[in-house]
């Protein structure tokens, strides 16, 4: 009986003592597109068979991890941009040749805040019309952010 | 001295009368389900003679009763009322057999009731429930209305599908048990809900903590068995027909059963029809990222559905032996909400908005089919028991064909389609009750075959096959002292077929030569563990201690080991790890109960242990542009209980008190110092209930409110979002109508009173920022109906 209670009494300051806060990172890395020089923002049109450069600010509490880009084609309007504002599209129509870029870059180690700059060449042969760009960053542990922009490319 | 002699003389007037009238005693022995006595069990025979109580055997016995007609009543706590018509000749031999009522949380009864012997019978926290918990509780799915109960929770997937969580765990780390054969599906989805109809059940046992004993791999936090165990009376035929309607989702429910037996055969049916519209939420538009997704006549676009479950179960039974076959199955089909697939928006011309009952794309099928046959045999007072049971799970998940990444527009909408199909057997052996320690033993084997189809892959094909053998003693050195002790041995074998992408994409960002990528490998694993389990429980009088170390484990899955791909569902890259080990648990369970004839107190802490959890951990790494998350083992502790109270406030009001937590933590690993995914907040709910008592053609009537007080969780681990806590008010009522002979028994459950709106931590559509539905009446009723025998007096 005795020992019984011990260990009950054990076991509760055990939970108590396991409350205690440790540090860890719980907060989402940002990203900023809308401000400061950022490139492409929603609804932008980009000419084809020409390079355009990514512009955008990261930043996190603690450490920035990677960021990836993918830019697909949006023909069917399929997906909407994370962007309040709606842009208007194209009529639906089926692609022939559509520009795709689906690719990871690093963040150099311990950097809390991060100018992206990421030249991308859009053929020339490549579809014109509506595009979506969405852009992933995650921090060192895990926290992922996403945003989305619609593009287009014109002649 | 003259008035003396008048009463006396009248005094042998009457005697002498009463000895010419001749006078018949009637006794009998009262015994529960289990052919237990059952001591304290009020008797009266008719509302002017006093009555009686059964003693310590069950014994009873009333005597000096004139010849005539009596309607004796046999009440019992925790037991369902008995009545009988006699007709008084002779000395009457009554043998009443009582069936448990386990009674509702709300209105814990403490003495002799069968939900109190099975609890404190088990040295781990065990909760009982019946069919009426279920009603009083009702949800749009069965782990929903199991939610009140504490220490479980429930995930849900909009409104009518749900997987149970135990104390913070789930998916494969809880078992779910049909008439002791686990259930099994695709348990490890994010979108599954266990297929059960929820009015086929009679009776739920809960157990929260280790049960790898008994079940196997999986059962690390505990079983949910749900158990058909009515058992229809010798000659009689009846059943009853359920009407159910709720206002937020407009869902409307109909089942009907039938039971019947002749003297040793007996059968059982049930048919359920459930179909609802999308839900109600009290938001007219819900924000993800900074979009707003607008909502129609705040409805929850494509979330809804429909069930078909049908059952039927055949039994031979006599005092030796029994043999039962059950065969159901179920049917469901339900849509996701339309303007996100997993974490990405959705743009669809598909439109939603023209009906609300419609299911459109995306939306998931599927159908479990359930084949089990239970033989029990005595022989010289040994027990036996042979079960053998098949399954067929078919899920599909259907969604617009989209062409993502590097993989073009699919030819169709079959997103994936699961096929498996489970064969278990067991057989087990118990000594005789009388002897001095019981052994029960016993071994089981179970083979699965999983083909997995359809353009998004998530999970390769595989078998597993898997054998243990078990052996569990229990021995009561006095009547306060129970002791429990068993040892399992568990062998597995998965063979993983290898899967590559049905389109080409390029071998690496240096090199641009396509590729049918290798998205599984084939592999063949060999997995085996010893799990125990040691426990005690000490009962004195009022009071009940429970003490409980057990060992369990869970093979790690098919997904698990060897995927390495695209979740086309949550859009990450998940990399599976073919070095896997078991994973296990150590776990310590407390139990502290108090019952009063006024209050009950119940208290079970734990605390445990694993070595080796298995974790999808979120990396910072990107592969193909998504997120890389891979599986791993960490060292994590863990921690919490849960608190009961009861109090009645007088014989009409009862209050009560039911609150949990849970905590955990990683101790090793990348994620060392986080906690765990889906973790349920701490809560606290109060309860007042009120019971007006009989009135005309009213009884059993009650009124119940509760009060929820749910805790902030910002214990959370990547891409979970910290969930605020809230409050709500759940409103419920009921009453049995008696017109004739014919009884009604209403329930009434006005969910959300206040349209509160607020976020569930382990919703499946938390992520997305869904809120959970708002106000909604629950309406149900139960018509019972005997065709034999007629409810009228013998002779």
């Amino acid at each position: 009986m005795q020992k019984l209670s011990l260990l009950l009494l054990s076991l509760l300051m055990a939970a108590v003592a396991g409350c205690t806060k440790e540090e860890k990172d719980d907060i989402y890395p940002e990203i900023k597109m809308d401000c400061c020089g950022g490139y492409p923002v929603n609804c932008d049109e980009i000419k084809r068979g020409t390079t355009f450069t990514f512009i955008a600010e990261f930043s996190d509490n603690k450490e920035l991890g990677a960021f990836s880009l993918d830019i697909h084609h949006n023909f069917d309007h399929h997906t909407h941009s994370t962007d309040p504002m709606p842009c208007e599209f194209e009529p639906v129509k089926s692609p022939v040749n559509p520009f795709r870029l689906i690719s990871e870059y690093e963040i150099p180690v311990g950097s809390k805040n991060y100018a992206a700059s990421v030249d991308i060449f859009i053929p020339a042969d490549a579809d014109t019309g509506d595009y979506h760009m969405m852009v992933r960053l995650t921090d060192k542990a895990g926290w992922q952010t996403i945003k989305g922009i619609s593009f287009k490319v014109i002649e | 001295m003259k008035l003396k002699a008048i009463a006396i003389a009248i005094l042998m007037l009457y005697v002498s009368l009463a000895f010419a009238q001749k006078k018949h005693t009637i006794q009998g022995t009262v015994l529960s389900a289990d052919s237990l006595p059952v001591a304290g069990v009020n008797i009266t025979a008719g509302k002017k003679l006093n009555g009686t109580t059964t003693d310590r055997s069950g014994h009873y016995s009333l005597g000096f009763l004139s010849e005539g007609k009596y309607v004796l009543s046999f009440t019992a706590m925790g037991f369902e009322k008995q009545s009988h018509t006699i007709e008084l000749t002779k000395d009457t031999l009554i043998l009443i057999m009582l069936k448990p009522r386990i009674v509702t949380l709300s209105e814990v009864e403490i003495i002799n009731s069968h939900h109190e012997f099975r609890r404190s019978n088990d040295s781990r926290p065990v909760e009982v429930v019946n069919d009426q918990f279920i009603r009083m509780n009702i949800s749009g799915s069965l782990m929903q209305s199991l939610d009140r109960l504490p220490g479980i929770n429930s995930i849900s997937i909009g409104s009518g599908q749900s997987k149970p969580v135990i104390r913070g765990l789930s998916f494969n780390q809880v078992v779910v048990a049909e008439n002791g054969i686990k259930h099994e599906s695709q348990q490890w989805g994010a979108d599954h809900g266990v297929e059960v109809d929820q009015f086929n059940v009679e009776r739920i046992e809960v157990i929260k903590g280790p049960a790898s004993l008994m079940y196997g791999s999986d059962a690390i936090a505990g079983v949910i068995d749900l158990k058909q165990s009515f058992l229809p009376e010798p000659r009689s035929l009846g059943g009853n027909i359920d009407f159910s309607g709720q206002t937020n989702n407009m869902l409307g429910a109909v089942s009907a059963g039938l039971h019947g037996r002749h003297e040793k055969l007996w059968a059982k049916a049930r048919i359920t029809l459930i179909d609802y519209a999308d839900y109600k939420v009290p938001v007219d538009s819900v924000e993800y990222f900074s979009y707003y997704f607008k909502l129609k006549d705040r409805k929850l676009r494509n979330s809804a559905g429909e069930e078909k479950n049908a059952s039927v179960s055949l039994g031979w039974v006599t005092d030796k032996m029994s043999s039962t076959l059950f065969a159901n199955n179920t049917f469901s089909k339900s849509g996701f909400f339309a303007n996100a697939h997993g974490l990405e928006i959705r743009n669809s011309s598909i439109d939603y908005d023209k009906s609300d009952r419609d299911i459109d794309l995306p939306y998931q099928q599927v159908n479990h089919f359930k084949l089990h046959s239970r033989n029990m045999l005595n022989v010289n007072g040994i027990n036996h028991q042979l079960d053998v049971a098949f399954q067929q799970n078919t899920r599909q998940e259907f969604s617009e064909a989209v062409e993502h990444g590097y993989m073009p527009k699919p030819p169709d909408s079959l997103e994936r389609r699961f096929d498996k199909a489970t064969w278990s057997v067991n057989y087990s052996v118990k000594n005789r009750e009388t002897a001095k320690v019981n052994f029960s033993g016993g071994v089981n084997a179970e083979i699965q075959q999983n083909q997995s189809a359809g353009w998004g892959f998530i999970l390769p094909s595989f078998s597993r096959k898997t054998a243990g053998a078990f052996l569990v003693a229990e021995n009561r050195p006095s009547s306060r002292l129970l002791f429990s002790g068993g040892l399992r041995f568990d062998a597995g074998n998965i063979r993983i077929e290898q899967y590559n992408d049905w389109f080409a994409s390029p071998v690496s960002a240096q090199d641009t030569t396509s590729d049918f990528k290798e998205r599984a490998s084939a592999s063949d694993l060999d997995f085996s563990h010893l799990s125990w389990s040691a426990g005690m429980v000490y009962k004195h009088q009022k009071l009940t201690l429970k003490a409980n170390l057990g060992n369990s484990f869970r093979m790690p899955l098919a997904k698990e080991l060897a995927s390495d791909g695209v979740n086309y569902h949550m859009y990450r890259f998940e990399k599976g790890n073919p070095d896997l080990k078991p994973e296990t648990a150590y776990q310590l369970d407390f139990g502290v109960e108090i019952n009063h004839s006024v209050w009950a107190f119940e208290l079970s802490p734990f605390a445990g242990y694993f070595p080796s959890f298995i974790y999808l951990n979120p990396t910072y790494q990107y592969y193909e542009g998504l997120q890389v998350f891979d599986y791993m083992q960490s060292k994590v502790i863990r921690g919490g209980g849960e608190m009961h109270f009861h109090y009645n406030l007088g014989s009409k009001i009862k209050a009560g008190a039911i609150g949990e937590y849970v905590w955990s933590r990683q101790l090793s690993g990348d994620k060392k110092g986080f906690g765990l995914p889906l973790a349920p907040p701490a809560s606290f709910l109060i309860n007042l209930t009120f019971i007006p008592g009989d009135a005309g053609s009213l009884s059993d009537s009650w009124f119940s409110a509760d009060f929820n007080m749910v805790s902030a969780q910002n214990e959370i681990v990547p891409p979970e979002k910290k969930t605020p806590g809230y409050q709500i008010i759940n409103l419920s009522a009921g009453t049995t109508l008696k017109a004739g002979k014919q009884s009604f028994i209403l329930t009434l459950r006005l969910s959300n009173l206040l349209n509160t709106r607020y976020l569930n931590h382990t919703s499946f559509y938390r992520l997305i920022g869904v809120p959970e539905p708002g106000r909604g009446l629950n309406i149900g009723i139960r018509i019972p109906f005997q065709v034999k025998p007629k409810l009228k007096p013998e002779k």
